[in-house]
């Protein structure tokens, strides 16, 4: 088996940049899944904002408007608040809006002035700044309301506490928050990676073994163009499995036992059939390609081009009309639309749609490598 | 002989098609690739919209009827609201047509589909209108008397926030995904800068060895150059600025003039630290100092939010001193002080700490390469 163990010999040396793919991806992960990615959530919880509050009043009244903000959002402290440090706080979006209560914050109220009685900094026509708003007129009408009636401040302010705990009956559709857990983010993000560390290696190889003075030495010799097919075929293959298996037994430890379930094998064969596009394309374009500092700007515009039209790095939803028409005509959409309807099956879910989805990723697999022999044809009647 | 060198410096570099692919087409491509996955998402989860909302009438309810037309007329409205059934309203939900169902009767209720902005913004409308309810109820049972008052408290349009924040920037936060990429363009005129300096050392090739021995002063030749090398990267970053700001409509403030200074500055400090990966001693080959160039110039705009907004963030509030020698972060910082602030301080201390270390390159750099001398060749 030359022409393999010759394919296997040129593999050993692109191990580093395979490894340095890897690196990357695991780099990542750990970080995403650093960031506490919960699934299963079944009950529905209200937007948390990070609001600073600057307390000039420091009165009782400034004191249970602080209290209430602090229910279901999350009060942050700013290292300085000058207007400097809250625009570049408020464009990080570490901090939805800071709220600057006035001096006479509990005379205002009092006399029943609240028009812009808060100084608000916040991004004006986004949801946050929106909230917020709702938040601070929702409190602060009930509390007028209160107080206007004839009640006394800390009377009204008791009332308006206990006004503000009550909520309308919320339910959410399906039991499910619709936030996506560490599976579908390890498995997503994998799509960018397998292009490149696919096109890093195979395409090397496929430029030397298409080597002229290579490929005429093996057309002279005793080897079959069938046999040298065969076992390049063998030595892509062997590229595909070992690359599955890294990142099945990776998914194992980063993701653990809910790999085993119907989710968890739907996710595996999945990536798998992503792989064999990945290889497919890699065959394609090494017919195409003789240049070796070629490959790293194919791997990086193919592999980028596909990640970011085809919702890896970005969720489909947030994409315009027109590039998700465009998205269609790549492989990359219908693997992240597979996991999508992975993420959300369920025993009594339909499998079609995510059966369909791979069965158009096994077409694009079946046109590149049609694509790849064609070009070879083409190579061998020039 | 200045001049020689200028013209043929430029003319290697038009026809070096890995030089063009880096420093040109590579950053159009990635702008091109984010701007289509990300140029609408400020639009999609940030600003705000009417919220679409299926209703579903179990029982009449005229006050919440009421309540539920103010807020759905006008410019600013709040809710788009559309009668249906309940079956038909669970399919909108899951469809995605609608982002909640209200049943309204003698209780409201609401189900949405997810998490969602949108499905938070429901869910206050609707806390707010079920307070008001017990606040009058509250009310009528405590302090009869107030009755009156509180329902004319209640018809007042309550406006307790002043907006003061009066940036007039581009708020969008991912517009530091393009910043990055101007940054990681400028560096990559590294690439450039290592081929030059790469070419001009005798013991990495002939053409280096017939430098070596002609008459022109090395730092003649070095000057032409990087003359040369510049200027062609500041008409390629030029170029690839007014792609972005005009075929791709990315917004990038109101004071676009001084970016031009940025691409300037930037553009040379990219060569600078190219000359500077080109006179080290080790690595010596070609494969390792590009290597070096890459994993450096990725690293440095990695840390100025190329792949992740946040990262530059962290390290000002955590290392600030590497933000002020990174070169990446002093090229995005720039962008970003001349969108945001009505100021030019930051802007210019930004290009003042990159002009010194483009001359601390350069300085150290033709150190490094001044009477070199070679044993054998």
């Amino acid at each position: 088996m030359q022409v393999y163990k010759l394919f296997l010999k040129i593999l050993r040396s692109q191990l580093g940049q395979v490894i340095m793919y890897i690196c990357i991806f695991t780099g990542i992960i750990n970080l995403i899944s650093g960031q506490k990615v919960e699934e299963g959530e079944t009950t529905y919880k209200a937007v948390a904002m990070d609001i600073a509050i600057v307390d000039n009043s420091s009165s009782v009244a400034s004191k249970e408007f602080t209290k209430y903000v602090d229910k279901g959002n999350e009060i942050v402290e700013l290292e300085a608040y000058d207007s400097e440090t809250i625009q570049d706080e408020l464009f990080n979006r570490t901090v939805s809006a800071v709220i600057v209560i006035p001096k006479d914050y509990e005379n205002r109220l009092m006399s029943g002035d609240t028009k812009d009685l808060f100084k608000v900094y916040s991004i004006p026509g986004t949801f946050n700044s929106d909230i917020v708003s709702g938040i601070v007129d929702g409190y602060i009408g009930n509390l007028h309301t209160f107080l206007q009636s004839g009640m006394d401040m800390d009377t009204a302010l008791s009332q308006a506490a206990r006004i503000n705990d009550i909520h309308a009956e919320t339910t959410l559709l399906d039991n499910s928050t619709g936030q996506k857990g560490l599976m579908y983010y390890f498995f997503s993000y994998l799509a960018y990676v397998l292009i490149c560390i696919v096109f890093v290696s195979a395409i090397s190889i496929l430029i030397v073994l298409n080597k002229e003075t290579i490929r005429a030495r093996m057309t002279c010799s005793s080897y079959k163009l069938s046999k040298i097919s065969r076992e390049t075929g063998l030595g892509l293959a062997t590229i595909g499995v070992a690359i599955c298996a890294v990142f099945s037994v990776e998914a194992l430890i980063t993701i653990g036992s809910d790999m085993f379930t119907v989710k968890g094998v739907l996710y595996i064969a999945n990536m798998i059939i992503y792989m064999t596009i990945s290889i497919a394309l890699a065959f394609f374009i090494g017919q195409l390609v003789n240049k070796e500092n070629l490959v790293s700007m194919i791997a990086n515009i193919i592999g980028l081009g596909f990640s970011f039209l085809g919702g890896v790095f970005v969720p489909l939803e947030f994409m315009g009309e027109g590039i998700k028409k465009v998205a269609h005509f790549l492989p990359s959409f219908w693997y992240i639309t597979a996991c999508e309807d992975i993420d959300t099956y369920t025993a009594s879910s339909d499998m079609n749609t995510i059966l369909i989805c791979f069965g158009i990723q096994l077409i694009f697999a079946v046109v590149f490598f049609t694509a790849g022999g064609v070009a070879i044809k083409a190579k061998q009647a020039r | 002989m200045f001049f020689h060198y200028f013209k043929y410096t430029i003319k290697t570099m038009l026809r070096s098609k890995d030089t063009m692919f880096w420093s040109f087409i590579f950053p159009v491509a990635l702008a091109t690739f984010m701007f289509a996955s990300f140029g609408n998402i400020y639009e999609t989860t940030e600003k705000t919209n009417p919220v679409p909302v299926a209703i579903v009438e179990e029982e009449t309810n005229e006050a919440f009827t009421t309540v539920l037309d103010s807020i759905s007329e006008g410019d600013d409205k709040l809710l788009i609201p559309t009668s249906m059934k309940e079956k038909e309203a669970t399919k909108a939900l899951k469809d995605e047509t609608v982002d909640g169902i209200i049943y309204v009767g003698t209780k409201v209720k609401l189900v949405i589909r997810e998490e969602s902005s949108n499905a938070t913004i429901l869910s206050m409308f609707l806390d707010r209108y079920v307070q008001t309810e017990e606040t009058i109820t509250s009310i009528m049972k405590n302090n009869p008397a107030g009755v009156p008052a509180a329902l004319e408290a209640l018809n007042e349009e309550i406006s307790s926030c002043s907006e003061a924040n009066k940036c007039n920037g581009n708020q969008d936060n991912l517009i530091t995904y393009f910043y990055a990429v101007f940054a990681m363009s400028c560096l990559f005129a590294a690439f450039n800068g290592v081929d030059r300096i790469f070419h001009l050392q005798a013991n990495q090739g002939s053409l280096g060895q017939r430098r070596g021995v002609a008459p022109t002063h090395k730092s003649i030749i070095i000057l032409a150059e990087f003359i040369a090398s510049h200027l062609l990267q500041f008409v390629i970053e030029i170029i690839t600025f007014l792609y972005m700001w005009k075929v791709l409509g990315i917004n990038f403030g109101e004071k676009i003039l001084p970016v031009f200074l940025i691409l300037y500055v930037g553009s040379a400090c990219g060569i600078a630290l190219g000359m500077l990966i080109g006179a080290l001693p080790k690595p010596t080959s070609a494969a390792g100092k590009i290597g070096l160039t890459v994993s450096f110039t990725m690293t440095l705009s990695v840390m100025a939010d190329l792949c992740a907004p946040g990262i530059k963030y962290f390290i000002e509030h955590n290392i600030p001193i590497i933000n002020r020698i990174n070169p990446a972060a002093l090229i995005t910082d720039a962008f970003y002080s001349l969108n945001i602030y009505d100021t030019y301080t930051r802007f210019f201390q930004n290009m003042a700490y990159l002009s010194v270390i483009t001359i601390l390159l350069c300085v150290i750099s033709y150190i490094m390469l001044r009477r070199n001398r070679y044993a054998s060749l």
